[in-house]
């Protein structure tokens, strides 16, 4: 693989690099046919970006398929003999630290696999003949894929960035969700206060927008939808640096929104953000015994409250896929008869069908995912004993297919009790149909489908249970058997 | 009880924005009393919590275009809320550039005082920013806390010299002490000093003026006098915290046209801010060594 970014590109990708430093630890590189693919994922996956830098972005493009004869070779696994790495997000930043030094010194990046060495090579070729060469070890991974299906979602804004950014600029900088409302008539953007500190004490800020102020609005379903604001400062940075439009989708409560950017095709980038599955009536009310002070501490360290996670990054895939999956076990295998939905790399079914098979494969066909992404394991760990769902960040999503399609995002909040909300998302309403004394078989819901899914399925029934609330005690143990 | 005002010119808006911000970065929450034709800041904290007080008052009609109230009873037409100042410059942050603000009590989840901003937008119609900040109602019974303090009798009445110049060179002694001296005689002079183990520091101003004040507390506009006592020469001190000073000078927005420094010997020092007729007055006690 090598790549040369010309001069007046090396600011977007910098900003690109800035922008996905935001939000996630670990920098996903992909170089694959159609452009270089960045992406990552945030601690807790509920947030999931990714770049998409066209061949054209570059003054030389080659990902690397000439060299597959003898990576092929080394790993038998892989389904293609494709590089791909993950590199930390540390590492890369000091690359492009300083970007109003690079955008005034650097003629050119290059990037390059130093297959032989095992590091990956940052070249920056400066004024005056200075050439700056990083060094960067890499650990090869599997992709990094959400699945979401933007073009299904019912509600589509785009707007100017400069727009976003005035409107996020009235919340103070700790606000740490935002919810959107929508209606045909209207935008709304107001601050999501939880339950703690008391809600009587905090401000609440409310700002509403006219949709004549969009580029474009499609409105196909009211709905509100909470998601944290970190994230999408980090996306409206990049976007207000590179004035670039900003394409909004998203369908209801408990699904992901989606932000798309598209840079004049040179580049695009989309990401995904779990949105809270809100506490309502459509919701009801568990407790998991074993986790409270563990995952509150964790979930703090998170600065992340409760957004869903898993649910929200597949939920328009899944949720539809669900229906067809009355028979659990066939339901993992069959990932590749469903029909394929639009999403944004949906031509790129493998890994997410990799990724989807990566429980019962075991560790020793998938290990990536699993392994290396701490949470991956994780929520191995969580399916299997719910005393670790901790680790979770106080996140779960699962999502139950029965005979009845029903889906649920079961989601830990934060607070002195340690609630699971069951949620229902309305997106599947009229399917749904709840009955308290036999719960469903369910499925545990990444947003990477990663490994837990199989054995979830026995032991997160338990963490289901039902719709009424159970005050504490052993849910899990009580009810798995 | 009932308030409603509207702010509509953009220099409005952001004196307005000064005067709170100056105050907010002075106390955390404080008091704002609303009276049918001022607005007051008021802060009284307790000997314990350092013991600063700081009252601020404003005449509403230079800045409200519209103002209504009706205070608790008809005998007692005034308001009481206790507010934090982050949330008001929050508030007031978004209003920077707003076309209309208008303030407001209302009762939602809780009390509130409800900042509803008009904000220019692309289309014609405007942006809507609504902040409900909570606030605490004070009750009648508790008034008496927030009374104005009375003028203190001090030894030493001068002009401050110009504050930046003060901040700058309080700045420098900040990283040499925690306490400052303030000390200023009847002949227009003025000293800051630090003393710590190794290094005694003192700057010295000299010919500021000294205010006169008639019987009633009332600055008298002649100034240009030094005061009669024999005994202008001799300099009256006060040792104060050098970070409220510090904050005090590098918080302040006012662009105060007058600062009075009052100085109680070895009891506390009054800074009196006039401008316009806005006034801010500014307590920090003494702490003894």
């Amino acid at each position: 693989m090598k790549c040369i970014i010309p001069g007046n590109n090396v600011r977007v990708f910098g900003k690109a690099i800035h922008c996905l430093s935001k939000i996630g630890e670990d920098l996903y590189i992909e170089p694959l046919e159609n452009g270089l693919a960045l992406r990552t994922v945030n601690t807790s996956r509920s947030a999931y970006a990714c770049f998409m830098f066209a061949p054209t972005f570059f003054y030389h493009y080659d990902d690397g398929k000439c060299q597959n004869d003898t990576q092929q070779q080394e790993k038998e696994n892989e389904d293609d003999g494709k590089f791909k790495c993950k590199i930390t997000m540390k590492s890369c930043l000091s690359v492009f630290k300083s970007l109003p030094t690079i955008e005034k010194t650097v003629e050119k990046c290059k990037i390059k696999l130093n297959f032989t060495d095992a590091r990956l090579v940052f070249t920056l070729l400066c004024k005056h003949g200075i050439t700056k060469t990083y060094n960067l070890t890499f650990q090869e991974t599997e992709s990094l894929q959400a699945v979401f299906a933007k073009d299904l979602c019912p509600n589509k804004i785009v707007a100017q960035s400069k727009l976003l950014c005035d409107a996020v600029g009235n919340f103070q900088t700790s606000q740490e969700e935002v919810t959107l409302i929508v209606s045909p008539e209207k935008v709304c953007l107001k601050n999501y206060v939880d339950d703690e500190p008391d809600p009587n004490k905090v401000m609440h800020t409310e700002m509403s927008l006219l949709p004549e102020e969009f580029d474009d609005y499609t409105i196909g379903l009211d709905t509100e939808v909470t998601f944290c604001l970190k994230e999408l400062r980090a996306i409206l940075t990049f976007a207000d640096a590179c004035y670039q439009h900003v394409s909004i989708f998203f369908e209801t409560i408990g699904k992901p929104i989606v932000f798309a950017l598209d840079g004049e095709s040179v580049f695009e980038a989309s990401f995904v953000l779990a949105t809270l599955a809100e506490p309502g009536s459509t919701q009801n009310t568990t407790q998991v015994q074993p986790a409270p002070t563990a995952r509150r501490t964790v979930s703090k360290t998170e600065s992340q409250k409760k957004t869903t996670v898993a649910s929200k990054k597949t939920p328009a895939h899944e949720s539809r896929s669900c229906d067809g999956w009355n028979d659990r076990h066939n339901g993992f295998n069959n990932t590749s008869n469903q029909p394929d939905r639009p999403s944004a790399f949906s031509e790129r079914n493998s890994p997410r069908q990799n990724l989807k098979m990566a429980g019962d494969a075991g560790p020793s066909r998938m290990p990536d995912i699993v392994a290396r992404i701490p949470d991956g394991r994780e929520d191995d760990d969580c399916s299997n004993a719910s005393s670790e769902s901790f680790t979770f960040q106080g996140k779960i999503g699962i999502q139950t297919s029965g005979n009845k399609p029903e889906c649920f995002n079961v989601q830990i909040g934060e607070g002195d009790t340690s609630t699971v909300d069951i949620h229902i998302p309305s997106g599947d309403e009229d399917e749904f149909d709840f009955i308290p004394s036999t719960p469903p078989t369910k499925k545990f819901k990444s947003m990477f489908f990663g490994s837990s899914q199989s054995q979830t399925n026995s032991s997160q029934n338990e963490t289901m249970v039902k719709p009424t609330t159970v005050l504490a005690e052993d849910t899990d143990e009580d009810d798995s058997d | 009880m009932r308030f409603r005002g509207r702010l509509v010119d953009v220099a409005c808006i952001q004196h307005f924005t000064r005067v709170v911000s100056t105050i907010s970065k002075l106390a955390k929450n404080y008091v704002l009393r609303i009276t049918p034709d001022k607005l007051y800041f008021i802060l009284n904290d307790s000997v314990t919590s350092g013991g600063i007080s700081i009252w601020c008052e404003m005449i509403q009609a230079n800045f409200f275009d519209e103002y209504n109230m009706d205070g608790v009873s008809a005998e007692f037409n005034e308001i009481y809320l206790d507010i934090i100042g982050e949330n008001i410059m929050r508030a007031l942050k978004s209003a920077q550039s707003a076309k209309s603000v208008k303030v407001k009590l209302t009762k939602k989840h809780t009390p509130c005082l409800t900042f509803d901003v008009q904000l220019p937008s692309l289309s014609v119609s405007s942006r809507n920013v609504v902040h409900d900040v909570p606030v605490n109602v004070i009750a009648r019974r508790l008034w008496e806390d927030y009374q104005e303090p009375p003028m203190p009798e001090f030894d030493i009445s001068i002009y401050m010299p110009p504050l930046r110049l003060l901040r700058n060179v309080i700045d420098r002694m900040k990283n040499l002490s925690s306490y400052v001296i303030l000390s200023g005689n009847g002949n227009g002079e003025m000293n800051l000093s630090v003393e710590t183990d190794m290094v005694s520091v003192t700057t010295h101003f000299r010919d500021l003026s000294n205010p006169t004040w008639n019987k009633d507390g009332e600055l008298e506009e002649s100034q240009y006098e030094i005061s009669q006592d024999g005994q202008s020469q001799n300099f009256v001190s006060a040792r104060i915290d050098i970070k409220k000073f510090s904050n005090f000078l590098i918080g302040q927005q006012m662009n105060p046209s007058k600062v009075i420094c009052n100085i109680v010997h070895n009891k506390v020092i009054h800074f009196f801010l006039i401008q316009d007729d806005l006034s801010l007055q500014y307590f920090i006690p003494v702490i003894s060594l």
